[in-house]
């Protein structure tokens, strides 16, 4: 039986993780908040952005962002991971899906650029984000790309990251970004009429370079959410197994000190037997 | 009594502006461009400066605003910008 002082330490230890495991829930539960709320309102501007380029969109473009070069040999590939760990296999799990497309990497997020080049895959370039990604971090990555793109160094630019479907669930997937595929254009009859101030094609190289934006800024938005919700999930169920382990250590305390009292009484009891034998 | 139109500032963090206006004066690389109601269906680049426009009790509005794109349409003026503020 384990002694009692033991247990009483060993009680107040996991007391305390739980403590740390429910703050750093209700850390990521707010992150997460602010992530989503980001994450829809660039959604809705996306959207209005993505009508405007409907209707510059159509005719012949010479822009190199919508160009496709002759052979898609060089595929880049873009990994979003988190920060940190402690989110379960959020990490892990996106390790495990690039495993098997294995090649040209850039890394954003601080855990892929320590972890990453021990597991024995090359980085050719990293970013730090931060908890909530802004249109400015975007906008340098979107920059880093498009030069990336144009130069002709890579012939794809593949975004691979945690997909968020909901809080509990995340899929690693990945995204062609460039080149660009224009949406459909809208029907002649609405764009005739239509003013371009100043010309069609410097208002479709805007729409483009603000797509090219958001498309980055929400992969990051929505890979940042999956990491919150990942992190508050697992903290969730660090926090319940604390829980269970206390109840176990109680009973165990319990037990120890039921057994230490019944062995004082029958000591005492033993030793009263032996005076009254010998009287 | 004037006509009105709808004029809204959105920036990827949130919506900074939405409501009915008489006039919307937006800077762009070659001058001003003013909009009043039913104005006809336009794509427009806007340069980075600042947006006046009247309100509906005629008190005048200005919002700073960052490089970015306006649409009008159906008697709506939206303008997509990366960054943009109210001027108090």
């Amino acid at each position: 039986m384990a002694n009692l002082r033991a247990i009483r330490t060993r009680i107040r230890s996991v007391e305390n993780t739980r403590q740390i495991t429910k703050s750093m829930k209700m850390v990521a539960a707010a992150k997460l908040r602010r992530t989503q709320t980001a994450y829809s309102s660039l959604k809705d501007f996306a959207a209005q952005a993505q009508r405007m380029l409907q209707k510059v969109a159509g005719g012949e473009t010479k822009l190199p962002l919508l160009q496709a070069h002759g052979q898609n040999e060089k595929v880049c590939y873009v990994l979003i991971v988190g920060n940190r760990g402690l989110c379960g296999t959020y990490n892990s799990a996106l390790l495990r899906y690039l495993e098997e497309l294995a090649a040209s990497l850039i890394v954003c997020g601080r855990w892929g650029k320590d972890m990453i080049p021990g597991a024995g895959i090359p980085i050719r370039a990293s970013f730090e984000l931060s908890d909530a990604p802004e249109s400015s971090e975007a906008q340098v990555i979107a920059d880093a790309l498009r030069e990336l793109y144009t130069s002709g160094e890579a012939d794809e630019i593949v975004l691979v990251y945690q997909q968020f479907k909901s809080v509990l669930q995340q899929n690693p997937g990945s995204r062609s970004l460039l080149p660009l595929l224009l949406p459909e254009a809208e029907a002649e009859t609405d764009a005739r009429g239509m003013i371009f101030e100043p010309d069609r094609d410097s208002l479709l190289r805007t729409l483009v370079d603000l797509t090219l934006l958001n498309s980055v800024h929400a992969a990051l938005l929505e890979a940042r959410t999956g990491e919150h919700a990942a992190r508050m999930t697992a903290m969730t169920a660090a926090a319940d197994n604390t829980e269970e382990l206390i109840g176990k250590l109680t009973l165990q305390l319990n037990h120890a000190r039921q057994a230490a009292i019944t062995t004082e009484i029958s000591e005492i009891a033993g030793g009263a037997e032996a005076l009254k034998n010998k009287a | 009594m004037e006509k009105l139109f709808r004029f809204a500032v959105v920036t990827a963090d949130a919506t900074v502006l939405d409501t009915r206006v008489k006039s919307a004066k937006l800077p762009t690389g070659f001058g001003s461009v003013g909009i009043l109601a039913n104005h006809a269906p336009m794509l427009c680049a806007v340069s980075r400066g600042i947006v006046l426009c009247t309100l509906e009790d005629g008190s005048p509005l200005r919002v700073r605003v960052s490089d970015g794109v306006a649409t009008v349409g159906d008697n709506e003026l939206t303008l997509l910008c990366s960054d943009a503020a109210i001027i108090e």
